[in-house]
């Protein structure tokens, strides 16, 4: 049976445990940052920071809106870290995306392909890094480390199928509670994500894609314009090459012609 | 967010000066009926420095440089960047074999028979069709490479490099798929 996570934001608090009990199970470095005038921190995901909690601010006319969105790999089916690898190191077990630290070789093409942003290749390490859904606390029948310090339950583990159906459940009392714009996030996106969200509003309004695509859609086509466009340069090239080797030709002739006459 | 900086850039502008070259120069030679013999010959020299400096630039940017030979141990169709890896070898080494074949013509003239000759300038010229195949996929294939990511528009259009051959409209429509 397939595992997911279900990250319900109606449910943060954005206290950040599951920031800090991932760094600390996995022994990654803090790093170093500025004020800039937000409870939003570190400023971003990095090679050592695997999952954070991204704030969100509205305020209108004297009213103030907080979103908060856990922000990590989302484990996708159809991910594209695996499919751009040229090493085949980032891969699918089961149904987590693992990088194998021995086998990247750190070029960085998955931290461009990602559509989510979660992947990242820094210094010191060199290799792309990202969350590992904790598949050394899965494997052994613990539930991850973000989820085991969510004090509210907005982080819960389990069997897929049972998450979304406790998600749709969700979804629709948010709905009846005046989030008009309620929706289930990742239970069809790339094939489904291994992190399902219950969102309160539109996935653009919590920097989620709205129609997600595998970095690899358009591979066949790009390769297709490429090699056609070298074929169509040769082409025209040839074209005028013997327009021109025809009008010299016919210059010249007219030329032998003209001097016959005289 | 791209990681990608000078010595990629370097490298595609490197890499499209060798492809290029021999493209231009063997569409010369082929229009001109073997009138361009040694153009082609400077462009095929030429192109291995170019090409063996960029694929160093390339090796020097990998987090882990020394692990490189992982992408020539593995061939992964949907991915460019281990299908431009093998482009790039096999593009290299069919210009040295071309190379070595032109120099030993004149030695060989001396020392074999000319059956010999023959068989082998009608190999560099079977090499040379097979050349100018990989010399387009040199060009095109970093082109797929950079379409092929999930870049936001602003940073894909420095990415969309104008060194590759992809038509721009097209890789502009595709950046403007992926998510702002």
């Amino acid at each position: 049976m397939a595992k997911a996570m279900l990250v319900d934001v109606s449910k943060c608090i954005g206290c950040r445990s599951c920031q800090v009990a991932c760094k600390q199970w996995h022994d990654l470095p803090a790093v170093s940052t500025k004020q800039e005038g937000t409870y939003e921190n570190p400023p971003e995901l990095s090679a050592s920071t695997w999952t954070k909690i991204e704030f969100k601010e509205f305020g209108e006319d004297g009213t103030f809106r907080w979103l908060f969105r856990k922000h990590q790999c989302m484990h996708c089916t159809e991910a594209s870290c695996v499919e751009v690898c040229p090493t085949g190191a980032v891969a699918h077990h089961d149904e987590f995306v693992e990088i194998n630290q021995e086998w990247c070789i750190g070029c960085g093409y998955c931290v461009t392909a990602c559509p989510f942003g979660a992947v990242h290749r820094e210094p010191p390490k060199g290799t792309a890094r990202k969350c590992v859904f904790c598949i050394d606390r899965v494997t052994n029948g613990l539930e991850p480390a973000c989820a085991k310090a969510c004090p509210t339950g907005a982080i819960q583990f389990g069997e897929r199928a049972d998450l979304v159906e406790a998600a749709h459940r969700r979804v629709q009392t948010l709905i009846a509670e005046g989030y008009s714009n309620a929706v289930l996030y990742g239970e069809n996106e790339l094939g489904g994500l291994g992190y399902l969200y219950v969102l309160t509003d539109r996935p653009s309004v919590f920097n989620l894609p709205e129609n997600p695509e595998v970095a690899t859609s358009m591979v066949s086509a790009q390769w297709f314009s490429g090699i056609g466009t070298a074929v169509l340069l040769a082409a025209v090239s040839f074209w005028l090459f013997f327009k021109r080797k025809k009008r010299i030709e016919a210059i010249q002739q007219s030329k032998t012609e003209g001097g016959a006459e005289e | 967010m791209i990681n990608w900086g000078a010595p990629i850039w370097i490298y595609l502008w490197l890499a499209g000066m060798a492809g290029g070259a021999y493209f231009v120069a063997f569409l010369d030679d082929l229009f001109t009926r073997g009138g361009s013999r040694q153009l082609v010959r400077w462009a095929t020299v030429l192109g291995i420095p170019l090409a063996v400096i960029g694929v160093i630039l390339l090796v020097i940017d990998l987090g882990h440089p020394i692990r490189f030979w992982h992408l020539l141990v593995a061939f992964r169709v949907l991915s460019p960047m281990s299908l431009g890896s093998w482009i790039l070898l096999v593009w290299v080494g069919i210009a040295v074999i071309m190379t070595i074949l032109w120099w030993s013509e004149q030695p060989l003239a001396l020392m074999a028979s000319e059956g010999t000759v023959r068989s082998a300038r009608r190999a560099t010229r079977f090499l040379s069709w097979f050349e100018l195949i990989f010399s387009v996929l040199v060009m095109a294939y970093t082109g797929v490479l950079l379409a092929t990511s999930n870049l936001p528009y602003g940073q894909a259009q420095f990415s969309c490099h104008p060194s590759s051959l992809l038509p721009l409209p097209l890789q502009e429509w595709h950046c403007s798929l992926s998510p702002p």
